[in-house]
């Protein structure tokens, strides 16, 4: 039996927005949710799996990148290898607003990938960084409950108790 | 956008936690924790190390942090800062946080008053160091900074609580061996050891440790504990297998020590050494014996020769940072031999060794093409050919520190400026052969030097610094004592270096208020800035600086005639992140005073 006559078995997904996407196994096994899932259930590989919590324009970005790291991870390791890897990170987060990286950290907690879901969580982390609590606040859609007197409570107690508290400071 | 409101209130707690894990800087921590209450509480969670200055009640104080910050893994406890914190201090509104804003540690100038009270400095007892034990259970790392009320109960209770600790510093306690024989017993990853000034420290405590727990232990330094002696080195040579770094400052050190560390632990990559009592033959058995090593320092060597180091050279190949301070009978000899024989060497420092001179350090330029670091201070025998050498050698040298060093002069830094493009750093003290003619080169060639220091070099001219704003990204300038540089100078630096966010123009007498003005204009991300002994600067120049420059964070302006209340004012009132002033106590307003009496220094005229 020749190489090319063996067929790269597929598993259907379907987004809340009803698309239904074909992804290859190797691709659905990186979402640990699914793979969970087929372990316990491995009858259930021709079924669509529905996924009520993803859209299908998050769902087409998660399974490029997967692809992406998975065709990264194939090649041999090497210090240019992580430099490709590095820079792909930095590209596939780069033109996503702030609304859509939220998305795709909500889908890829859901979907329990791993790799995606530390990565994004470093993008937003370095997008707050040293930004303002207005600018945080807007970024994540959430209100000030503090009165002016808790807030000016906690800006003491941050004085004080973190003079020098950053892990490199000597 | 409308309708995705949903996703921000779905965000789960511990996708929020994740975050702010990876949240690095102080300002972003505290702006996260002022976003909302929830916020709030999962911020604490996620802050894991914890520092705490001498304060009004440490005891309590600890206490209270416990209950906040439960994840923290590292505290700091230094007490060195004693202040004497008066408990009443000012009648502030809300609740328990009376007693948190009173402990606050400042140089607040005003405590004339105080000098007669009772000395007692607040310190942490045991009760507090078994709070500490209590409330951080998964405590890995642990800094006790000159807490002298600390004593071995206080320790044993900690050990006992806290099995996960991983590194254990102790200056200045007075903690006796039944401590560090518990943590022995109970520490078992311990890793990381630090022992400075503990007095009642012998060789039992720590022989006890090294049997206990010294297994996991890769560091251990030891300085000033008059009464731990060899027989200590030797239990830690034969339980420490795995010890990597090791670092002593004691005369009670002997060979025997050494020699039983260097047999002992094969694994060493780090070995700091500050004992007169030790020679040659001591270094001979690392050169044999520790193969792994990858940096080594001597300090105040007197009984070292040139034989040890050849050991070293022959030895241990895997070299990569040297440092030999004060040892005065190395000569060009030993570090020709080390050059030769550690190739992989990237960092040399080499510190009032009046043998050595340019011979040795040719060597260096010729056999270590991976020198990224070199310090040569007090080097008065060194010459201009020996960093000719390194200049053609060392083509990935990044740093360059001389002090001192009056026989090398521009013909040095020429060589340097035009073989070492990668420069980043270069600092120069009081090498008064230096002048324009090497800065020059340095400006038309090293274009990622982002660090320049010129102390006191008088030979430097403004178009020297001309050359270097055109040239060089600079982020740190010094020019301090370099007193004929003026306007001119540090106009060039203004208008070419943008990203400048450190100045010290310190003790230029011809430096007036258009530099300022200037400095203003083209460095907005200038943070630091040292004026002190700058007759023509006026309050005007200080405006003009102070307008744009709004990251001002320090400022030291002290014996500048020119400079009024005014003028400090201004400072104070202009920049909204200043965290400190330095200026003589007279010109501060007592409405500047009210306004930012916690960023004040003042200079103490009166001894």
């Amino acid at each position: 039996m020749s190489m090319a006559a063996v067929e790269t078995k597929k598993i259907t997904l379907r987004t809340a927005d009803n698309h239904e996407f074909e992804v290859e196994e190797a691709i659905a096994m990186e979402f640990s949710t699914i793979k969970t899932f087929f372990d316990e259930n491995p009858d259930a590989s021709e079924d669509t799996i529905p996924l009520p919590n993803v859209t299908s324009k998050c769902l087409s970005a998660i399974i490029e990148y997967c692809k992406s790291h998975l065709a990264f991870r194939a090649r041999e390791t090497s210090s240019s290898i992580d430099e490709q890897v590095r820079t792909y990170d930095e590209e596939f987060v780069k033109a996503r607003d702030n609304e859509s990286l939220k998305e795709l950290i909500l889908a890829a907690n859901y979907l329990n990938i791993k790799a995606l879901l530390d990565m994004l969580n470093q993008a937003v982390a370095d997008r707050i960084k040293n930004k303002s609590v207005e600018y945080v606040r807007r970024f994540f859609g959430l209100e000030n409950d503090y009165t002016p007197e808790e807030e000016a409570a906690i800006r003491a107690e941050n004085e004080w108790a973190f003079e020098g508290v950053d892990p490199d400071d000597d | 956008m409308r309708g995705h409101d949903w996703i921000n209130t779905c965000l789960p707690d511990e996708l929020i936690l994740e975050i702010l894990r990876r949240v690095d800087s102080k300002a972003s921590h505290d702006a996260c924790s002022l976003v909302c209450k929830r916020w709030l509480g999962l911020e604490r969670l996620s802050r894991s190390t914890l520092r705490i200055d001498a304060s009004g009640s440490p005891d309590l104080f600890v206490k209270l942090l416990a209950q906040r910050f439960v994840n923290v893994k590292a505290v700091h406890i230094d007490e060195r800062l004693s202040v004497y914190v008066p408990v009443n201090v000012g009648k502030r509104r809300g609740r328990d946080e009376n007693a948190m804003t009173s402990l606050k540690v400042h140089y607040a100038g005003e405590k004339s008053g105080s000098e007669e009270e009772v000395c007692e400095s607040f310190c942490l007892t045991d009760a507090g160091l078994t709070a500490v034990a209590d409330g951080f259970s998964k405590l890995e790392k642990l800094s006790l900074i000159w807490c002298s009320n600390v004593t071995s109960l206080g320790i044993m209770s900690l050990a006992q609580k806290c099995y996960f600790l991983k590194s254990l510093d102790l200056q200045g306690c007075y903690v006796g061996d039944q401590g560090l024989a518990v943590v022995g017993k109970c520490c078992k990853q311990l890793e990381d050891l630090n022992l400075r000034f503990c007095e009642s420290l012998t060789d039992a405590g720590l022989v006890d440790l090294a049997t206990g727990c010294g297994k996991s232990l890769k560091s251990l330094g030891v300085a000033a504990c008059a009464r731990i002696t060899d027989r200590s080195l030797e239990a830690v040579g034969s339980h420490c297998k795995s010890l990597e770094t090791l670092s002593l400052d004691s005369e009670f050190i002997h060979n025997k020590g050494i020699l039983a560390i260097a047999q002992g632990c094969p694994l060493l990559k780090v070995l700091k050494l500050l004992c007169i009592n030790v020679t040659d033959e001591a270094l001979t058995a690392v050169g044999v014996s520790c193969l792994s090593l990858e940096m080594l320092a001597l300090y105040s060597f007197q009984q070292f020769t040139d034989k040890g180091l050849r050991a070293v050279g022959k030895g241990c190949k895997k070299l990569k940072n040297l440092t030999l301070s004060d040892c005065y009978f190395l000569s060009d000899k030993g570090l020709e031999a080390i050059a030769t024989g550690c190739t992989e060497l990237t960092h040399l420092e080499v510190n009032g060794c009046h043998n050595i001179g340019t011979i040795g350090l040719e060597s260096v330029g010729k056999y270590c093409p991976r020198l990224t670091e070199l310090a040569l201070l007090y080097c008065q025998r060194i010459g201009n050919f020996a960093l000719y050498e390194v200049g053609r050698g060392c083509k990935d040298l990044q740093a360059l520190h001389l002090v001192d060093c009056s026989s090398i002069g521009d013909e040095a830094i020429c060589s340097i400026a035009y073989g070492c493009r990668n420069l980043k750093k270069l600092h120069i003290r009081r090498c008064y052969e230096v002048g324009n003619k090497g800065i020059i080169a340095v400006g038309e060639n090293c274009h990622s030097l982002t660090d320049l220091s010129l102390r006191f070099c008088d030979r430097v001219l403004d178009e020297a610094l001309i050359a270097v704003g055109q040239g060089c990204p600079l982020q740190h300038l010094n020019v301090s004592g370099c007193n004929q540089i003026g306007d001119a100078g540090i106009v060039a630096i203004a208008r070419g270096c943008p990203q400048l966010s450190y100045l010290d123009v310190s003790v230029l007498q011809n430096l007036g208020d258009m530099a300022l003005a200037e400095l203003g204009e083209g460095c907005p991300l200038l943070k630091d800035i040292v004026l002190s002994h700058c007759r023509q600067i006026t309050d005007i120049g200080l405006s003009h600086l102070v307008k744009n420059c709004q990251m001002l964070e320090s400022c030291h302006m002290v014996y500048c005639p020119s400079i009024t209340a005014a003028g400090v004012a201004t400072v104070v009132s202009s920049c909204p992140s200043v965290k400190k002033v330095l200026v003589e106590k007279w010109k501060v307003s007592p409405r500047t005073k009210r306004r930012a009496g916690s960023v004040l220094s003042y200079l103490c005229v009166d001894l």
